[in-house]
């Protein structure tokens, strides 16, 4: 019956024709497409129908058009195709053409019809003029554009001329890279000021510092397809059912097609994830980092590593054990972080030594700790021992959000690179992102505080002399003396610093874009001046939003922006994967592209500055922008997007700049880039290793996963990073062939289905030994249990856009605090009770459920950080990674009484 | 009408049983069955009862996955109040 359907189904021309010749109903026509593009979509051959721009399909009939996009919520980045009727959005389909989700959404997609229309959508600039109204809904007032800018540009010059470092800027995962780019180039550049940092901090920080402290590049080596080919999976902390649903499902497709597919969970709680899961592993919480070294003790002292990988391909470190935990003021400039920091407070050692330092993990001690039993533990070692097995781990906010969550991404990739499962087909350690373009706007374009374009570093002179050139900066305009000219040679404040600052009145001006800290910062009660730190009401703070969020309750400004498909905007996903989405609608009012709100706040507070003798703004803007007519040289977003788009490609394609080019080919010291002691060190930038295409390539490939390589006129992504095959494959064969590893016959050594860690100095990556250590918090008879914070379905985050849609916030409407019903007994407290959930930190009231969503064991609680009026984070302690700086959200010490 | 069409995987031995769950739900068509996969249309007066009906799958024994195709709201109320305001 199944085939029979699937012959039946029509091509596109004649479903067309059929609607139009028979009158079918509008209706009708409707369903039939709908059916058609379902039926296909499962079959895998939805691509032919859709008839993306233009060319013909059961979408883009009649008046309506059909625009490429990606979905806006999370960073699965999913290819969407919107179909535009009368100015609005009338429908939308899965992108068949966008490898990323092939054609199918989650249920998140139906948000997409609504989070464009929801209420309350900002349409006017708002100003607050009694600052006694701040910390409240009331005290906005409508303004105009002019107004808001001005006051905006006279309030970042003032505190720019008197001390910069007491101004900056919150960027975000949530916009795309052309305004993540010229953001950081404004505030990097044009103010020379470092203090800028993403929310990507509180979600990926861990993740990236590993990439470079492993690799020396960030972001995976694996893509989605592994997803379709591993024998094994493992969830490290990763609620991957309810928080990558499309991801999930290309799971659990892998295993009903396979059934010696196994999927192993391990957690502090169980989840939806868990429930499909072959076998679920609750750990204590923070133990996460014995078990991986439990894992890697076995594969060592059994000798069940896979030696000759081993031999190739890693090099092996320790580092500094006793970081503390941070939480004082200023806890960064202790000379104990100095010394855990500086040079990455790393050291090489022999593999011998490595191995007795793993020695402590035995199964016993590990089971002991961990409360994960013996026989489990060992059965998961056993995974990493099979040769045969492609084993594939993923991972997001439960090893990210955690107090050594960089250490828990290193031992990772610790034992599977000590078994030898890594960037193969259906094989590797896999890093989760949750933001939408978190990757590819946050991470890639240097909205850090300590990083430029292209992972490039501000503390490097080598990175900071290619940026200038790139820039059109003078020699050492971006810093070359720490006393007289230190530019922006020392990293700004990360985020946790900045509102830590901003909390004590050490911040004076504070712009954030497209993230709501009043709702998802840890410590609320810290840094929304409702403790003894009052400066927040002091700051001025500019907010750039969509919808009313708590932040705006303190902002002094707030600027509507366009959201999502009413501008152009470009999207880099967790899969290394670029796409477009098209500017298909108009925003509602008077809500402008970000892009143009910040050009024109630049071309106010950059008026009269000058860089080497020119016209500051021009030197930096003045190929997109008109000073005169005061807006972009060109209508069309796209031409714009393109201008900036292969400004910042030049980052990853240095040949396109000559000068560019000899950096990055260490053409000698002709640039005044040396050392202290007057010698030339070659930068190896190897700049090509994260390459990207053309801007038009990106639309019509619907997306491509960089590097990506022109191969006889065509432009080719890389699925599988440092792979040895062939490009076409998905392989990183002009990777490998341009920088990899060569015999002294000049010949390359890997070979089709070897790999080659050629963005390493040495060819090998950093097998570093990252003991267990307890939480920050432990719990005691005063505060007994762990709270573990999370995103659930439904809403997005802090709720700012999905809580707009009706339905979504009557399917879940409260957030509840799930509870083990053998705690509520011992408590007294029942399914429904408020209680007070009350930390060293603060308190909260919240509803308990003992049928949640998740179902946590006894001494631990679980309550998710969407919901406004139940505001969690005014309790979750803000102790953060010290060599990420990403707060652990996962393990404050709570009490729980009646409320 | 919002009409929405849906992929919805099942555990493979309970392709039958989830299809027929399906096509018990009011305003739910089944269209058609392809491995493990059941192919649904959904017609509802709004996006978010469409939403609500689709979200309501998980509930039945067998369903491993949700997945959204296509999703037309032309003629949804809400969406057309909203876009007039």
């Amino acid at each position: 019956m199944v085939e029979k359907m699937l012959n039946e189904v029509p091509d596109s021309t004649s479903i067309v024709s059929e609607a139009v010749n028979s009158e079918l109903s509008r209706r009708s026509f409707v369903k039939a497409t709908a059916a058609t593009l379902a039926v296909a979509a499962a079959a895998g051959t939805l691509s032919s129908l859709v008839g993306c721009g233009g060319q013909g399909g059961v979408l883009g009939v009649g008046n309506s058009k059909v625009y490429t996009s990606v979905c806006r919520f999370c960073g699965c980045g999913c290819g969407v195709l919107c179909e535009v009727a009368g100015g609005r959005l009338v429908s939308v389909t899965g992108d068949p053409d966008n490898a990323s989700n092939k054609g199918l959404n989650c249920v998140k997609g139906y948000y997409l019809a609504k989070v464009l229309y929801g209420k309350d959508r900002l349409t006017k600039p708002l100003i607050r003029k009694d600052k006694a109204t701040k910390g409240t809904d009331s005290g906005l007032t409508e303004a105009s554009w002019d107004e808001a800018l001005d006051l905006v540009a006279e309030k970042l010059k003032a505190v720019w001329k008197e001390d910069k470092s007491r101004l900056a800027f919150w960027a975000s995962g949530q916009q795309p890279i052309v305004e993540g780019y010229l953001t950081a180039k404004f505030w990097k550049a044009g103010l020379l000021s470092n203090n800028i940092d993403p929310n990507a901090r509180l979600c990926m920080a861990s993740a990236v510092v590993a990439f470079m402290n492993v690799f020396q590049t960030d972001e995976p080596a694996g893509c989605y397809e592994d997803l379709d080919l591993a024998d094994v999976f493992i969830t490290w902390g990763a609620n991957m059912a309810e928080a990558h649903p499309v991801l999930y499902s290309r799971l659990t497709a892998r295993k009903l097609n396979d059934s010696n597919v196994k999927h192993y969970d391990l957690g502090t709680i169980k989840t939806r994830t868990s429930a499909s899961a072959n076998k679920t592993m609750l750990f204590k919480p923070g133990t996460d980092n014995a078990i991986a070294n439990c894992i890697a003790n076995y594969l060592v002292s059994e000798e069940k590593y896979d030696k000759k990988f081993v031999e190739a391909h890693c090099q092996f470190k320790a580092g500094t054990e006793d970081l503390g935990n941070a939480y004082e003021d200023g806890w960064d400039a202790t000379d104990k972080l100095q010394e855990a920091t500086g040079n990455d407070g790393v050291w090489g050692i022999e593999f011998s030594e490595y191995a007795d330092m793993l020695k402590k993990y035995t199964f016993k001690y590990t089971s002991e700790l961990s409360g994960v039993s013996e026989a489990d533990l060992k059965e998961l070692a056993e995974v990493f021992a099979d040769k045969n097995k492609k084993v594939m781990s993923l991972w997001t906010m439960g090893v990210n959000q955690h107090n050594r969550g960089t250490w828990m991404n290193h031992n990772i990739y610790n034992i599977h690179l000590l078994s030898g499962k890594f960037a193969q087909p259906g094989c590797g350690p896999f890093s989760l992102t949750g933001q939408p373009t978190a990757c590819g706007t946050a991470r890639e374009v240097g909205t850090f505080a300590h990083r430029l374009p292209a992972d490039l570093l501000v503390a490097n002179g080598q990175h900071r002399r290619y940026t200038e050139v790139l820039w059109g900066l003078p020699s050492g305009y971006l810093g070359d003396d720490e006393e007289k000219n230190p530019g922006i040679m020392k990293p700004g404040k990360h985020t946790i610093k900045i509102f830590r600052d901003l909390s004590n009145g050490d911040i004076d001006f504070l712009w954030s874009a497209h993230n709501n800290w009043a709702g998802s910062l840890p410590n609320l009660t810290r840094f929304l001046g409702k403790g003894e730190k009052k400066g927040i009401m002091d700051a001025f703070i500019v907010v750039s939003e969509v919808y009313p969020t708590l932040s705006c309750d303190y902002a002094d400004v707030v600027f509507p922006a366009a959201m999502w498909i009413e501008r152009e905007g470009q999207f880099g996903n967790a899969e290394r994967r670029t796409a477009i989405f098209e500017k298909a609608v108009d925003p509602p009012g008077d809500a402008k592209w970000d892009a143009w709100i910040l050009m024109q706040v630049a071309q106010r507070v950059l008026d009269g500055e000058v860089i080497g003798g020119n016209d500051s703004f021009d030197t930096l803007f003045g190929t997109i922008w008109d000073k005169d007519k005061k807006d972009f040289i060109n209508e069309s977003q796209r031409e714009i997007s393109k201008i900036v788009w292969e400004e910042y490609r030049t980052f990853t394609n240095p040949t396109m700049n000559p000068t560019a080019d000899d950096i990055n080919n260490d053409v000698g010291d002709k640039f005044g880039v040396t050392a202290d002691d007057g010698t030339y060190t070659p930068a190896k930038l190897k700049l090509f290793a994260k390459q990207m295409a053309p801007y038009d390539e990106y639309l019509s490939n619907h997306g491509l996963t960089w590097p990506v390589r022109e191969v006889d006129g065509k432009w080719l992504g890389t699925k599988w990073r440092f792979a040895a095959g062939k490009q076409e494959d998905g392989f990183d064969e002009y990777g490998i062939a341009q920088y990899g590893q060569k015999d002294d016959a000049g010949k390359l050594i890997s070979k089709p289905g070897n790999i080659d860690l050629y963005k390493t100095a040495k060819y090998k990556a950093s097998v570093t030994f990252r003991p267990y250590e307890p939480p920050a918090e432990n719990p005691d008879a005063e505060y007994p249990f762990w709270f573990c914070t999370g995103r659930l379905l439904e809403h997005w985050h802090t709720g700012s856009m999905t809580r707009v849609v009706p339905e979504l916030d009557r399917a879940l409407p409260e957030a509840l605090l799930d509870m083990n019903a053998a705690d509520c007994e011992k408590l007294g407290v029942k399914d429904g009770d408020m209680v007070t959930v009350k930390s060293r930190h603060g308190e909260f009231n919240i509803r308990v459920s003992t049928a949640g969503r998740t179902a946590p064991p006894a001494g631990v609680v679980f309550a998710p950080f969407f919901a406004k009026e139940t505001l969690i984070n005014l309790a979750v302690h803000d102790y953060y990674d010290p060599l990420s700086k990403e707060p652990d959200y996962k393990k404050t010490c709570v009490s729980i009484t009646k409320a | 009408m919002v009409i929405s069409s849906l992929v919805i995987e099942a555990i493979p031995d309970q392709v039958d049983s989830v299809a027929a769950e399906l096509a018990k739900i009011d305003n739910v068509e089944v269209h058609s069955t392809q491995d493990y996969k059941v192919v649904v249309l959904v017609e509802a007066e709004t996006v978010d009862a469409s939403h609500a009906i689709a979200s309501s799958f998980i509930n039945i024994e067998g369903v491993t996955g949700i997945n959204l195709v296509y999703t037309n709201f032309e003629d949804d109320p809400d969406i057309i109040e909203a876009v007039s305001q």
